[in-house]
């Protein structure tokens, strides 16, 4: 017996393996895709290649700041999302200008609104307070020791600098 | 569905009409590739000993814990050019790339384990000067990392 298909079948396109595929997509960048999360991350910054280094699984109680190095005055350029709610601000890293000390900023948030260890409610300690330092590439260990000195004088505990797994060319 | 008697050409019903359902997941799908960030290259140096040698006295040794045993590794860098440095440990670590680097520590750590030292006893100091580059840093970082060591963290210029 010969078979076959129906006319309405031969003549339109069957889109169900389209629509298939598509939800898959849908649900994989639903789950994957980080959407309205602002870790005030600049973009600007090249951080530096490492042939080894870890993921990090939870981001709770943690500080990303933005290190770069300026080329003219040879001076740190901190900036930092503190607030979830504000904009990224700049952070005084060494000497004068406005705005807030990055090692005032940390002891802030490590032991509350009294700067003091021990409390509760509004001047609760974050033992678990961790840093990312996000650096430029190329800054010297002369800014970065600054960072790492601020973040001694907050007692910080634990400090993770940002990587790249993807090569540098040339 | 409605079928004539004797009609040659049968006229089948296939279901819903799916152009809305593609249309508004195409619009879905186009949104969240746009809009969605993905940290798939992005990782991390994990230190839970940031630094040591500030200017103050540094805390006294916690009698409850036993020893530790640190390596100050000094790092140097005639250029501020990546992959230019050199570190260095006393006698039994010198070298100038991060493989030499990484497998000089792995034999000094596997030495000290040897000894009966145990890894949480071993702390690796970084000891850059000024001048050297975050790049070269993280290279150090990465072979001491690569050597096997848990404990790495930096000592300032200043001491």
């Amino acid at each position: 017996m010969k078979l076959k298909a129906p006319e309405s079948h031969a003549n339109h396109v069957n889109v169900v393996p389209m629509v298939d595929v598509i939800m898959c997509l849908i649900i994989f960048y639903m789950l994957a895709a980080k959407i309205g999360v602002d870790t005030g991350e600049d973009e600007k910054i090249v951080i530096p290649f490492a042939s080894w280094s870890k993921e990090i699984k939870s981001m709770d109680n943690t500080l990303l700041i933005n290190v770069s190095e300026d080329k003219n005055t040879k001076m740190g350029v901190v900036t930092a999302k503190v607030d979830l709610q504000s904009p990224r601000e700049p952070l005084i890293l060494e000497g004068g200008g406005s705005g807030r000390r990055l090692a005032d900023v940390l002891r802030r948030l490590r032991y509350g609104k009294d700067l003091k260890p021990g409390g509760s409610g509004a001047n609760a300690d974050i033992n678990e307070l961790k840093l990312v330092i996000r650096g430029d590439q190329d800054m010297s260990f002369n800014v970065l020791q600054k960072v790492l000195l601020a973040a001694a004088e907050a007692r910080v505990q634990t400090l993770n600098f940002q990587t790249t797994t993807v090569q540098p060319q040339g | 569905m409605h079928v004539e008697k004797g009609s040659k050409k049968v006229h089948y019903e296939s279901g819903p009409d799916m152009t809305p359902l593609v249309d508004v997941v195409m619009v879905l799908l186009i949104f969240l590739m746009m809009a969605g960030k993905f940290g798939g290259a992005t990782k991390y140096l994990v230190s839970d000993m940031p630094i040591t040698g500030m200017a103050s006295t540094p805390a006294p040794p916690d009698p409850t814990k036993p020893p530790t045993q640190d390596i100050i590794l000094n790092v140097t860098s005639p250029t501020a050019r990546a992959g230019t440095f050199r570190a260095f440990y006393g006698s039994r670590v010198n070298a100038e790339s991060e493989e030499a680097l990484s497998s000089q520590l792995k034999a000094l750590l596997k030495e000290k384990l040897d000894a009966g030292t145990k890894l949480d006893e071993i702390q690796l100091y970084i000891k850059p000067t000024r001048n050297v580059i975050y790049t070269n840093i993280v290279q150090v970082y990465s072979a001491a990392g690569k050597a096997g060591f848990s404990k790495i963290g930096f000592q300032t210029a200043d001491g």
